[in-house]
């Protein structure tokens, strides 16, 4: 019915309708199209937001991070004025300190310079000349006394090779090479033989010498060596020389008087009494003119120019020569000596020295060896060497004396008596000769049992 | 004088140890000459030469080594014994170069030691 009233109403209001319809399909297509358009925006718009809220999750992440950073950096922050501040605390203290030990070094410095002044003042007081040598030989220091005795400057040997500064002569003015020079240093560090320096002026003194090694830790970095200008005292070895050659001559003279004139006595005839006065007069004399021998060869040998006239020696006629001295001494000790000794032994050396040792181990032997004893001298050879024993069965040495028997004048103390008199001065003489002759004496003793003394020399 | 007889020159000037010289060697079969000084002693070398010399060296007038000396440039070959006290090495060494034979020292000795000496050399 509607239909048929709209036909009815117009067909202009159809029209209109249907234009209106046109106009109303065109803005819905228009509508549509924006929808369209709209869907696609927000579709847009979605993704965005979606990329917006990654990229906000991404911030916030990052905040965290930087947040944590900056805790991380507030606490380093702090460390950091921590150490800081301990750093201006420990500058400060290094200051004081830095104060402090320049203080000390100074104090110190002070103290060295002192320390070291002193020395010098020791050095250049010593009165002996001293030098200090690197192990080329070359002149580290020297004292005053070296500038004094010597006549050079510090300055002008320092660094210089001493053997050239200073030539050393010897007795015939032979110049020592540097070689030389070292082997004249005996074990002790002193020299054996007397030897002389040469002064700038080309004069020459006598100088006793010693010398120690420098060492640093284990190495040796030098060496250092003290002279003393040793002419006085070889004035005085000449002094005491011929005080002792006239002394003696002066002493000799009447004793050989005296000997002479109890030698003769004795073979007169006299009463018991009158023979024992004059043999025990006439042994004095002998003794005493042993003594004065022996205190002639014991100055000689203190001399250091001491040395050894060498020859050829038959041992076998010298120990001959010797024994047959002291036979009457063995009868009259009731003794018996034994002799081993090949026949015909020669050696090189001297005669004189050689027969004082065994004169002296002989007389000993006889003197400290109760009556019924016996006395056994042996000689022997071997390795190029010269064995010469001469064993007691004597009253022997204290074994807490033993080790003074070299010593000059020493007696041991279970031999006071005086009837076995000694001075202490035979042993002593025999181990000086035993050096000069190039030898060495041993001995072995026991209490009561007796000795044994061994001199070994090169044959 | 017997010829076989051998004649011993003493210089000695200490007249006791001269005089006990002499009375040791006079016991033996030989002639004794003294002289009591380094002069005497060449006066009697130059008269009558001996076959020994006994000799001692400090002497007054002249020494024992001017004796020497004279025995050396005369050429002289009679044995010399030097009996001294003095025993430094400097004297013995002299000695030797003088050409003495033996060189003892006196009171090293006994008045009897001397003929054992000197019998050496005769």
């Amino acid at each position: 019915m509607n239909m048929r009233i709209a036909k009815v109403t117009s067909d202009g209001t159809e029209t209109k309708l249907r234009i209106l319809a046109k106009e109303k399909e065109h803005v819905r297509r228009k509508l549509v199209v924006t929808a369209e358009k709209l869907k696609l925006k927000a579709k847009q718009l979605a993704v965005t937001a979606k990329q917006k809220e990654h990229v906000r999750r991404k911030l916030v992440v990052t905040a965290e991070k930087l947040k944590l950073k900056a805790k991380q950096l507030a606490v380093t922050a702090k460390q950091k004025e921590v150490v800081r501040r301990k750093l201006v605390v420990t500058a400060d203290e290094l200051r004081i300190s830095r104060a402090t030990l320049e203080k000390k070094v100074l104090e110190r410095t002070k103290d060295l310079e002192q320390v070291k002044a002193k020395n010098e003042a020791i050095l250049a007081s010593i009165g002996d000349g001293l030098v200090a040598t690197d192990t080329d030989g070359r002149i580290l220091l020297v004292n005053k006394a070296f500038e004094r005795s010597l006549g050079w400057k510090r300055e002008e040997v320092i660094g210089k090779r001493l053997s050239e500064v200073i030539p050393m002569t010897d007795a015939i003015g032979n110049t020592l090479s540097a070689s030389e020079r070292l082997k004249i240093k005996t074990p002790n560090g002193s020299t054996a033989a007397t030897m002389y320096y040469r002064r700038k002026d080309g004069t020459s003194f006598p100088v006793t010498i010693t010398v120690a090694p420098i060492t640093a830790g284990n190495r040796l970095i030098g060496t250092v060596e003290v002279f003393r200008d040793s002419t006085k005292e070889k004035e005085i070895d000449r002094a005491k020389s011929e005080f002792m050659s006239i002394a003696s001559h002066q002493l000799r003279t009447p004793l050989t008087a005296i000997r002479w004139a109890l030698s003769s006595l004795k073979r007169e005839k006299l009463t018991d009494e009158q023979q024992r006065l004059v043999v025990t007069a006439h042994e004095t004399s002998t003794n005493m003119a042993v003594t004065i021998r022996r205190m002639l060869m014991i100055s000689h040998l203190e001399e250091d120019d001491a040395e050894p006239e060498l020859a050829e020696v038959d041992l076998h006629d010298l120990v001959e020569k010797v024994t047959r001295l002291h036979d009457a001494h063995c009868r009259r000790n009731g003794l018996t000596l034994i002799v081993q000794c090949p026949h015909t032994l020669l050696v090189r050396t001297d005669e004189q020295l050689l027969v004082e040792i065994l004169d002296n181990l002989i007389s000993n032997a006889y003197k400290y060896t109760p009556r019924g004893g016996t006395v056994r001298l042996r000689v022997g050879k071997k390795e190029g060497m010269i064995r010469i024993s001469v064993a007691d069965t004597g009253c022997g040495i204290p074994l807490a004396e033993q080790k003074r028997i070299p010593e000059k004048f020493f007696r041991a103390s279970n031999v006071a008596s005086p009837a076995e008199a000694g001075t202490g001065i035979g042993l002593y003489m025999v181990y000086n000769i035993a050096r000069v002759i190039g030898g060495t004496i041993s001995f072995v003793s026991k209490e009561n049992t007796g000795s044994t003394f061994t001199l070994l020399f090169p044959s | 004088m017997k010829k076989n007889i051998r004649h011993i020159l003493v210089a000695e000037d200490d007249a006791f140890l001269l005089g006990m010289i002499r009375r040791v060697l006079s016991k033996h079969e030989v002639r004794v000459s003294t002289a009591r000084n380094g002069q005497e002693a060449i006066d009697v070398i130059l008269k009558d030469p001996p076959d020994l010399l006994l000799l001692d060296l400090l002497m007054p007038i002249v020494d024992g080594y001017a004796v020497l000396e004279l025995r050396k440039k005369k050429k002289l070959t009679f044995p010399v014994v030097v009996c001294s006290n003095l025993s430094d090495k400097k004297n013995i060494v002299k000695c030797d170069g003088l050409g003495v034979n033996e060189y003892v020292i006196k009171s090293d000795m006994d008045d009897d030691q001397i003929w054992t000496v000197a019998e050496k050399y005769l």
